[in-house]
């Protein structure tokens, strides 16, 4: 049979490209007679049974080759016949091109073409019968020029450009023309140029070179018409590492005058050549992505680079106009191709404001290549894994490769609780069969999808019970709690978050970044004695934005630090004029000696400190004039507390704010500043007065509810405090939110004990056990109803507090309790890296997404004395830990005990979502899901899909 | 407006060419005011040049007075101001490119230069 001439009636119109169609064409019409005697012989023939034959794939996989002179070419590995009787016998007819050799054992062509020309082939079978098949192509062996093995064909429009084997023509008072476009070629891909000749310009035809030195040009000739012309170039597969140069285009008019050439810059990336190569470029500033499905089921794309078959994306373009790359290419560089079935798709991401964009998208498949152009519109949507648009589908030859195990097994052990994590390297998992068998014992399965990387959205496809089902396996009963619809978090916002906004604004005054502080003040501010109580200030409130007169109505001090307790007129009781309850001096006693009083280990100073590091100390900040821009290091010896009203809202009806600090003060201050003129350059924090003072009874006790939270609040401000010192001054890095939250809220946690209050956990600070069931307290609750969002964001909603402790009280429990926070705030790394690197000084190697994954089952096994490290939320004692020699302790915590309390919602322990929304729902990074299977005996049977950036979990509880 | 000028994409793309097969392009990122002095020399632009920033977007500080920022590769960071910052609240750990306008510089540290949003995009994995 004729694979060719079937090839050719089956080819669409945009594969393969112009120039391929070209010389398929020349080559027919160079030797017509012999290709349709062939062509008839093998489209009319059946073949006989039992005659050698070429598998069917192979129309796809032989076509014309291409090569340059001169230059080696890549070894063709010709396809083998089944069938036919006694031994089979290769040939290719009727002989190769000179300086090619053809191995007929191994099939395959090999050596360095000598000489330009088009050499019509015929391949062909024999079996001991002399039965034959035979596969029709042709060899194009054309003569190396420069600008040939960068480009290998140029077009504008319908109008081919032609290889010019000549000098390239020297300028002579031609039209002059700009030239603008791609920069980056890549292998395979497509070059836009757009040309624009000087106004009035007759323009005859274009010249397109690498200049002068470079032998050879295209040239192609255009409608002389006013206007622009759209320049397409093609990109040899096997481009040749290169330098980075001029791609020069110049115009010729009809008198034969060559223009002044027009330098385009070219820069090649650096790709290794391949069998199967798929390589998209376009025109414009948009964000495509390309996808490639290989017949092992992994998929090539953005967010999966580099697959286990060898398929790797490189370059990608992920930038809009800001890497200005414009090419994705895959390609099989690292190991042979699999055969099979390829999938070849595009998209479009974001349009990045381009009305259209044009592409190019060809595809090399063992010397076969395919062309396929579009044109993509709108706004750009998603490109997530198995998106995009299908350009086409492909087969690499070859013995198919055995299913991919797609089975996944486990066996509960008849009791206890147990853990099964399906994809604990980062497995694809595409409808993967799972079967887990519990045997004869009765359990309750839960299933947890973890999603870690913060770049893509990685969320769990499907773990539909029904098409287990449809498979034939026996599904189980789906268990769908009928729930309430949890409240919008946006119900939950604090007032605080129009401050934020507030906030980002109020600071534009003129800068100071040029150094604006007053010369000298470092050492007036050395020199500045210490404060005494009855001293006054009018102090800046930065939230909302007043200036509040106070007087220092307490100072203690250990022999190094001292405290000052300011307390707003307002709120002090002798001229009170609060809306809630003002401050008394017995009341500035209590607080200020807990948190400073003489001697080592007895206030919160001492153990915060002990735990986070310094809050002030030497710094070496200066603006761009040199001059400081921090309060000096001599700071430190004095720390100011200043209660009032925040918000000037009473007791809790406003924002619920107990205290803030702000970097603020940190600064020196800057005279006519807006905002840093009312620097205080001191280390300071705020704290709500109306919570310090009110009385739980007739009579106000340091340990009524209220002025405990404040003393945690305490440690949790002064945390914040010393975050700003160790991570922006020290360590020159961010201070990202949710992880100075989550640290000050372990700092309450860590200190509850010790201060004897009840701590975020909420369970009396001498229970070392999780406390009773019923607990409506704290944070907990709403870690329990929000247990699905982000952990690594921050939008001001208690369900953030809520987050981030959870997550910090786990990781205090399981990976170093004091000494792990400390590494944490004293890393010279940011958010997850410092989670990371805090967790590898503890002896752990966990990354953040595994720790993100333990976190999950520990909530789920919170109810078990008895789990394992390290999902230990709940020993049922004190964790202990060490910092600076001093121990500190952990309650347990079970997280079945914490109900979240409104209405028909209440209900204890973390949510679980149906099933289907389970299922249907788009994960967030960095958060953890959970759902029910229900309880059940015997054998259970999933499907299972999940990105390699989810985790999935199964746990079996007895 | 959209970033003017081929020499920074160009710089881009020349990484492009120096690095691997399995590399990526480093992307071109902006070098005007960066966020403190462990920076190298600072290049102020112009105060009415548009800047293209390429980074994570992060909050940082302490509640309430929280500060949305881009961090770049380099450690650069940027405060995100204005009414076109309010969806980036929304891509928090993700890379997105901003584009937009310095309107305060660096004041020192957790005090960035801010940056006013005129329009983003969302980028890619670096992996």
């Amino acid at each position: 049979m004729c694979y060719k001439c079937c090839e050719m009636q089956q080819k669409p119109d945009t594969a393969p490209g112009a120039h391929r169609r070209r010389r398929w064409q020349a080559l027919a019409a160079a030797v017509p007679a012999a290709l349709t005697t062939l062509a008839l012989i093998g489209c009319s023939a059946a073949a006989p049974v039992n005659a050698p034959k070429f598998p069917a794939s192979v129309e796809q996989a032989v076509f014309d080759q291409m090569y340059l002179a001169d230059r080696s070419i890549h070894p063709l590995v010709l396809p083998a016949a089944t069938g036919g009787s006694g031994t089979l016998r290769y040939s290719l007819e009727p002989s190769v091109p000179p300086g090619l050799e053809f191995d007929a054992v191994e099939r395959t062509l090999t050596g360095t073409p000598t000489t330009a020309g088009t050499y019509p082939m015929t391949y062909v079978v024999r079996d001991a019968n002399g039965r034959t098949d035979e596969i029709s192509f042709a060899i194009v062996v054309q003569q190396y020029s420069a600008i040939g093995s960068i480009l290998s064909d140029v077009t504008a429009g319908s109008r081919a450009g032609v290889l010019r084997f000549q000098d390239v023509p020297e300028p002579g008072g031609g039209p002059a023309v700009a030239a603008t476009g791609n920069h980056v070629y890549v292998a395979g891909g497509s070059v836009f140029l757009d040309i624009e000749p000087v106004p009035g310009a007759a323009v005859d035809r274009l010249i397109v070179s690498i200049g002068p030195e470079g032998f050879g040009y295209y040239e192609i000739d255009v409608p002389d018409a006013a206007g622009s012309y759209r320049l397409v170039g093609e990109v040899p597969f096997d481009m040749e590492p290169l330098p980075n140069g001029c791609l020069y285009v110049s115009a010729v008019d009809a008198g034969g005058a060559v223009g002044s050439p027009a330098c385009h810059v070219f820069i090649g990336a650096d790709t290794a050549f391949s069998d199967v190569q798929v390589t998209v470029s376009w025109d414009t500033d948009a964000d495509l992505d390309l996808h490639v499905a290989d017949p092992t089921g992994h998929e090539v794309y953005f967010a999966s680079k580099r697959v286990e078959s060898g398929g790797v994306l490189f370059p990608t373009s992920d930038e809009c106009e800001v890497d200005n790359v414009r090419n994705e290419r895959i390609a099989w560089t690292q190991g042979t191709p699999p055969p099979g079935r390829y999938e070849v798709r595009l998209s479009h991401f974001d349009s990045c404001e381009a009305e259209q964009t044009n592409y190019v998208l060809r595809v090399y498949n063992h010397g076969t290549v395919s062309t396929f152009t579009g044109t993509l519109t709108g706004p750009g949507d998603d490109a997530a894994r198995g998106t995009g648009q299908v350009i086409t589908t492909f087969e690499v030859p070859g013995e198919a490769p055995p299913e991919p195990a797609q089975a996944i097994s486990s066996s509960y052990r008849g009791s206890g609780d147990q853990v099964f994590v399906l994809n604990p390297n980062g497995e694809v998992l595409d409808r993967t069969l799972y079967t887990l068998n519990l045997g004869s014992a009765s359990a309750e399965v839960y299933v947890a999808a973890t999603a870690g990387n913060y770049h893509v959205d990685p969320q769990v496809e499907r773990l539909d019970l029904r098409e287990a089902a449809a498979k034939g396996l026996s599904a189980p009963a789906q268990v769908v709690q009928e729930l309430e619809p949890r409240p919008a978090l946006g119900g939950q916002v604090s007032p605080r978050l129009q401050w934020i906004t507030e906030f980002n604004n109020f600071d534009d005054g003129p800068p100071v970044w040029e150094g604006s502080a007053a010369p000298g003040r470092i050492a007036e501010l050395q020199a500045q004695p210490a404060v005494a109580e009855g001293d006054r200030i009018d102090f800046y409130d930065a939230v909302d934005k007043i200036l509040v007169p106070a007087t220092v109505r307490k100072v203690v001090t250990d022999g190094t630090t001292s405290v000052a307790l300011w307390v707003a007129d307002q709120e002090w009781v002798d001229t009170c004029a609060s809306r809630g309850d003002c401050v008394t001096q017995e009341m500035v006693d209590a607080v200020a000696e807990r948190f400073l009083r003489p001697g080592a280990d007895n206030d919160i100073h001492d153990w915060i400190t002990t735990i986070f590091g310094a809050p002030w100390g030497p710094n070496s900040v200066v603006g761009r004039d040199g001059e400081p821009l921090l309060i000096p290091a001599e700071a430190a010896r004095e720390v100011h507390i200043f209660a009032f009203d925040i918000e000037n809202d009473g007791y809790i009806t406003g924002s619920r704010v107990v205290g803030y600090f702000t970097r603020l003060h940190n600064l020196l201050r800057q005279p006519g500043h807006e905002v840093l003129q009312h620097s205080l350059e001191r280390l300071a924090f705020f704290m709500d007065s109306p919570w310090l003072a009110e009385a739980e009874g007739e009579t106000w006790e340091v340990t009524d509810r209220r002025p405990k939270a404040w003393l945690g609040t305490l440690a949790h401000e002064f945390q914040h405090m010393i975050h700003y010192y160790q991570k922006p001054v020290v360590h020159n890095t961010i201070s990202e939110t949710w992880l100075n939250e989550a640290a000050s809220e372990v700092a309450e946690d860590l200190v509850a004990d010790k201060m004897m209050i009840d701590g975020p956990r909420a369970v009396a600070y001498d229970d070392p056990t999780a406390g009773d069931p019923g607990n409506r307290g704290s944070r907990l609750p709403g870690y329990n109803l929000y247990n699905d969002i982000q952990v690594t964001t921050w939008d001001g909603y208690l369900a953030n507090y809520s987050v981030v402790y959870a997550f910090g009280a786990y990781l205090a429990r399981n990976y170093g309790g004091a000494a792990l926070f400390g590494d944490l705030v004293q890393s010279d790394r940011a958010g997850v890296g410092a989670v990371e690197g805090a967790v590898r000084n503890q002896g752990h190697d966990e990354s953040f997404l595994d720790l993100l994954t333990n976190w999950a089952v520990a909530t789920l096994l919170s109810d078990n004395t008895g789990a394992p490290a390290p999902y230990r939320y709940n020993t049922g004692t004190w964790r202990t830990s060490y910092a600076g020699g001093t121990e500190f302790r952990l309650g347990s915590i079970n997280l079945y005990h914490y109900i979240y309390a409104p209405g028909r919602l209440a209900r204890p322990g973390p949510f679980l979502h149906p099933l289907p929304v389970f299922n249907e729902r788009t994960q967030p990074p960095h958060s953890n899901m959970y759902t029910t299977l229900g309880r059940h005996s015997g054998t259970l049977r999933l499907s299972v899909s999940a990105e390699a950036e989810n985790r999935i979990t199964v746990v079996v509880k007895e | 407006m959209k970033r003017a000028g081929v020499a920074m994409a160009l710089a881009a793309a020349v990484l492009l060419a120096c690095a691997s097969d399995a590399d990526q392009p480093a992307a071109a990122q902006a070098t005007a005011a960066p966020n403190g002095p462990a920076a190298a020399e600072p290049v102020a632009p112009a105060a009415d040049e548009m800047i293209a920033v390429t980074g994570r977007v992060v909050v940082t500080g302490s509640d309430p007075l929280v500060t949305l920022v881009i961090v770049t590769d380099a450690g650069e960071q940027y405060e995100l101001v204005g009414e076109q910052a309010d969806p980036l609240w929304d891509l928090q750990q993700r890379r997105v490119t901003v584009n937009g306008y310095i309107v305060q510089p660096a004041s020192g540290p957790g005090f960035p230069a801010q940056l006013e949003v005129a329009s983003y995009s969302r980028t890619r994995d670096r992996g």
